[in-house]
């Protein structure tokens, strides 16, 4: 047996350090419960302004931040916040507040500082970026809520092509939500356990129908028809997604393959093109936020739809 | 003791089985998670990362010559994957698919979605895994349940199917099979094409099982029983078994072998192990080897440990010349290094001794040897069971000493017959033969054999895994442990040079540790150590250790005893590279250590201490030879009665609370829940106090304070003051665990003194008035208090 009991003579000085003397910490002395705007103006505002802008009376070497233009240094969250009061920040003139205000004085003062601040920040990305390069790139993966409100789409889809523009979709019942432009995108599931959703990285140029669109696909008579992802392609210049058309019963109206790209007019547009193989008629009921350039019925056999979104701010 | 009996003995005999890795290109991580083989024996290997490569040449003799192609990537992870006439099946996280290749140029250009009918909720541990092919085409899929803070450890199906296999059919008609799973991460199949589906130690599943899957089958993991159509479908009990019927494992693998299984493939090579099945195992990386057998229609059967020091094995495929190709990842999960690669078992065709078949007899077993023995081994064994419960595995139950009356050899010296009178049906047997050795001088390779009995010949079935009153649910008590390694690893520790990092063996030079930047583990190296910055007398201690070849090291007890680990340890000792769990009881009147455990193995018991040094002390751990790595220490202080008479309780008279947009509740139980963000204040009218103590423990993502008078004690595993901490000494370690019941206990005279589950962990001079207003803030969180009372 290797496990022993052994004298611990030899050792006994490793037990000899004696603990080390704690400075006595003076707490102020705390008016009564205050308001988060009283704590404010009584702690924040004399080096960050009354408005948060950052103007305070105090002339400091580093300017304080201007809450005003969403200016926090570790994140804008109000755990963010609170964190960064409780602890301050080291090299500069912001102080710890932990020994100073107690957490409840300190969450009410976050809550009014956060008041003064616009959205949310990005947060950097990783080094598990997904590029684009000489190929269309298809990723499938979870797609996050795309705004605040929004759910999460366990299956989902971005097509990635050569010119920047990605497309976001979910995959359930196949639904372009998004359309992106810039960097591609982050999987974030490749670190840990995995299981977290994508991290598209791009700018949204067009939020289909506000993100949450309804489905685009009916039969004649009224009925929902389910667009069921058939296959993805990355074999042209631009990524292709093809699907069924299937009712209720999973009985098959249509094959569509469909493409996304942006025209070259003046006022950018992206058009979202569907090769149709109808074996049963339908009809397509385009997003709000987009038109049908065609017909929206659909009779048996091969046609074409189009239908154009408009990029935001007509980047 | 049945480990002290062989601890003496010592093998000497050599595998013929040698194990190389294959070289990925430079900076891709190949993370395993299916692979096969085409018709023209390239290798083709799903990852978790979503990329499909194709490996050319992956028998070459030199491992660099195998030459890599990544021919898809951009699938939501690639848990599973079947090679069906050269086309490439992919089970995704959603998905299985098919991929297409177009222009004949090997690369992917079309992933063609053959079905994504199951369910899932976007909880991360919803993985799918496959993908077994039987003889008609169908594919096989098995589905996580899910994992949802707080209560993290009762598994959940909150979407159709998790925790069931799917049977799918060639044309994408998808047949819920059978469930009762938990995290059936591999699969397999019998000669007879009947399913075997590995599943994972936790919650309803004490240990890894191995099962032959019957349609319509309830495997013992009660979250998926809604989607029977038989059931109700509302969310089962967390804590409470169901009353149906569970079928049985052909095998509960035994803990020490597999912590994490994975699939299940047959020998069909011309080996020594023909028709026998070979088991991947993550945690330990190992490959285990099973052969069954059905007694009165019932299957179970025996397991052997068949190739160690493999790497995190999670998927294995024998290759067309008989190689054991071994899919290795063990990311965010843990085990043996390589922790992504891929593996080669290779055998150099000298028959080692091995057994090769175990048979179940009234009175005994059968087993069969690879060549004849010279004479009949000695065979000592135990049995035991386990407990079906929701706790998170079961340690083993019941454990009795085999009764072994005789052991005799057949005239060819290939089968002994093992006489046992006390073998009975809902147990397992372990058996280790000793002194067995062939005509030709070889010994036994692997001297263990586990066997499952859910029946004997002619006798009734019997569960291994039994149903007992569920334990307390989590968090309803105080459990009294010190997390003294989280988050800040060395804040209530002195430290004398052990760094937090990420360690794993260095597998070409085994005597030191690749070392990274993370905070994985502690690692000591000879001299150094660490020592907690307070004392105690009696208690248990818990911790994960690993230790490069020919390390030691040693755990000085607080009651003035010495832990020594080696890596010459036997009993639950496992070798270099792989983590161990230990246990340490010790109590202070008398001084003894009461117990070590490792790997649930009891080592030893009830060890008085002999020498004379003045306790409590701290608890010290340091590295004494070569490379020790440590992590997750966890203490338990074996506290005394709380003297009730001297403890005034305070009483809530909520009507006079006051909220700050925070809401709060009293439960049934009496319990205080303040939930949100913002505070409610308690008016209090108690006369001067020096001791508060209270029962209090949190949820949620936030953070708490808890203020009494002038006072303020931090309740938080968030953020950077957590529970325990007070106004001017913040505690950055993670002392409790969220969701955990703590007692804190605040003693003041000149200096305030902080008592956390029994031990101080902070004194300082520093008196603030406790008396005032009790003010309970919260952030983002669920902030419980119960029990107030002072002194």
């Amino acid at each position: 047996m290797k496990y022993k009991t052994i004298l611990l003579m030899c050792i006994a000085s490793f037990y000899g350090c004696s603990e080390p003397t704690q400075e006595q910490s003076i707490k102020p002395e705390k008016p009564t419960v205050q308001s988060g705007e009283e704590i404010y103006m009584m702690y924040c505002a004399s080096c960050h302004g009354q408005q948060g802008d950052g103007k305070g009376l105090i002339e400091l070497d580093r300017p304080a931040r201007s809450f005003i233009d969403g200016g926090f240094s570790f994140g804008n969250t109000v755990e963010a916040i609170v964190k960064t009061t409780r602890s301050g920040i080291p090299g500069t003139p912001m102080p710890p507040f932990a020994e100073i205000l107690t957490n409840d004085e300190i969450i009410r003062v976050v809550k009014h500082v956060r008041q003064f601040a616009p959205t949310l920040k990005e947060v950097l990305p990783k080094d598990t970026e997904m590029l684009v390069r000489e190929r269309p790139s298809v990723v499938r993966g979870m797609i996050p809520p795309i705004q605040d409100g929004l759910e999460l789409h366990p299956r989902g889809l971005l097509v990635g092509n050569p010119d920047g523009f990605s497309y976001e979709y979910r995959v359930d019942d196949v639904r372009l939500l998004a359309i992106r432009q810039g960097k591609f995108v982050e999987r974030t599931d490749w670190t840990d356990r995995g299981g977290s959703p994508l991290k598209p990285l791009g700018v949204v140029v067009v939020l289909v129908e506000n993100g949450n669109p309804k489905g685009m696909f009916h039969a004649i008579e009224g009925a929902p028809l389910r667009a069921k992802l058939k296959s993805t392609s990355v074999a042209t210049p631009i990524g292709t997604v093809q699907y069924d058309l299937v009712d209720e019963k999973g009985e098959l109206y249509a094959t569509i393959s469909e493409t996304c790209r942006p025209t070259t007019g003046a006022r950018a547009l992206i058009e979202q093109q569907l090769s149709i193989s109808a074996i049963k008629p339908f009809r397509i009921t385009p997003p709000t936020t987009a038109t049908l350039r065609e017909k929206t019925t659909v009779e048996e056999g091969a046609h074409a739809r189009t239908i154009i979104h408009a990029t935001l701010e007509g980047k | 003791m049945l480990f002290e009996i062989i601890s003496s003995i010592v093998l000497i005999s050599t595998s013929p089985f040698t194990i190389d890795y294959l070289s990925p290109p430079e900076g891709e991580v190949l993370e395993v998670g299916g692979m096969g083989f085409m018709s023209d024996g390239d290798l083709v290997v799903s990852t978790r990362r979503g990329q499909v490569w194709r490996i050319k040449n992956p028998h070459a003799k030199n491992p660099k010559d195998a030459v890599f192609t990544l021919i898809c990537e951009g699938l939501h992870e690639g848990m599973g994957l079947a090679v069906v006439d050269d086309a490439i099946f992919i089970a995704q996280r959603g998905e299985l698919s098919k991929l297409i290749d177009l222009d004949g140029d090997e690369i992917c250009d079309e992933v063609q979605t053959i079905t994504q009918d199951w369910g899932m909720s976007g909880n991360y541990h919803e993985f799918g895994f496959g993908l077994p092919v039987d003889e008609e085409g169908n594919m096989y899929v098995s589905l996580n349940v899910g994992f949802w803070n707080p209560h993290w450890w009762h598994g959940k199906s909150r979407a159709p199917y998790r925790g069931w296999v799917l049977k799918i059919s060639p044309d994408g008609i998808v047949e819920p099979f059978a469930g009762g799973f938990r995290s059936p991460a591999g699969m397999g199949l019998l000669e007879n094409d009947t399913l075997l589906v590995t599943d994972n130690q936790g919650d309803w599943m004490p240990v890894c099982p191995v099962y032959a899957v019957k349609k319509n089958g309830f495997y013992g993991h009660p979250a998926s029983l809604r989607w029977y159509d038989d059931q109700p479908d509302i969310e089962p009990s967390d804590t409470q078994p169901p009353h149906i019927s569970r079928e049985h494992p052909a095998l509960w693998l035994p803990y020490q072998w597999s912590r994490s299984t994975g699939n299940v493939i047959l020998d069909n090579t011309d080996g020594p192990f023909n028709g026998q099945y070979m088991i991947a195992e993550l945690t330990n990386g190992q490959i285990l080897r099973a052969s069954f057998e059905t007694i009165d229609g019932v299957m179970q059967g025996a397991c052997w440990l068949a190739h160690q020091r493999v790497g995190s094995a999670y998927h294995i495929e024998y290759g067309p010349d008989g190689t054991l190709y071994a899919g290795i990842t063990n990311r965010g999960w843990g085990g043996l290094a390589p922790g992504s690669g891929i593996a080669r078992v290779k055998y150099n065709g000298q028959l080692p001794l091995e057994m090769t078949d175990a048979h179940l007899l009234e009175d005994g077993f059968v087993i069969t040897f690879s060549k004849p023995l010279s004479n009949a081994p000695t065979v000592v064994g135990e049995k035991y069971d386990y407990n079906w419960w929701w706790e998170y595995g079961s340690p083993k139950q019941n454990i009795e000493s085999l009764h072994i009356q005789n052991v005799s050899l057949s005239d060819d010296g290939r089968r002994a017959t093992v006489s046992i009178s006390n073998l009975e049906a809902g147990t397992c047997v372990m058996l280790i033969l000793k002194n067995a050795t062939s005509h030709d001088g070889s010994q036994l390779l692997h001297d263990e054999l586990s066997y499952t009995i859910n029946k004997m010949p002619g006798g009734d079935l019997a569960y291994v895994a039994k149903q007992v009153i569920p334990p307390i649910e989590r968090g309803e008590r105080v459990e009294g442990w010190l997390y003294l390694t989280w988050a800040d690893a060395f804040d209530v520790w002195t430290n004398d040079g052990v760094i937090a990092c990420n360690a794993e063996l260095d597998i070409n030079s085994p005597q030191q540790f690749v070392i990274a930047d993370g905070s994985n583990a502690l690692v000591a190296e000879a001299g150094k150590s660490m020592r907690t910055n307070f004392k105690t007398d009696a208690g248990k201690i818990k911790l994960s250790y690993m230790l490069a070849e020919d390390a030691r090291a040693e755990i000085l007890l607080p009651n003035g005893g010495s832990v020594v680990l080696s890596d010459d340890d036997n009993g639950g000792y496992l070798g270099a590279g792989i983590w161990h769990e230990l246990i340490i009881s010790f109590s202070n009147n008398p001084r003894l250590i009461d117990a070590v455990e490792i790997n649930a193995v009891r080592m030893i018991a009830d060890q008085p201490i002999s020498n004379q040094l003045a306790t409590p002390m701290p608890l010290t751990i340091r590295g004494t030879t070569g490379s020790f790595a440590f992590g997750d220490v966890r203490l338990q202080h074996f506290a005394e009665e709380v003297d009730h008479a001297t403890w005034k309780p305070i009483k809530y008279d909520s009507e006079h609370f006051i909220t700050d947009e925070a809401t709060w509740n009293i439960t049934d139980s009496g319990d205080l829940v303040v939930q949100g963000t913002g505070s409610v204040h308690i008016p209090s009218q108690i006369e001067p106090r020096n001791a508060i103590r209270f029962d209090t423990k949190i949820n949620g993502t936030g953070n708490a304070t808890i203020q009494f008078g002038d006072l303020e004690i931090d309740v938080a595993t968030s953020g950077n003051r957590k529970t325990g901490g007070i106004t001017g000494h913040p505690i950055n370690a993670n002392l409790i665990d969220q969701n955990e019941w703590c007692t804190i206990e605040v003693i003041q005279n000149e200096t305030t003194t902080v008592l956390l589950n029994g031990i101080e962990i902070i004194s300082e001079k520093y008196a603030p008035t406790l008396q005032g207003d009790i003010v309970i803030s919260t952030m983002n969180s669920e902030v419980f208090l119960r029990g107030v009372s002072v002194r």
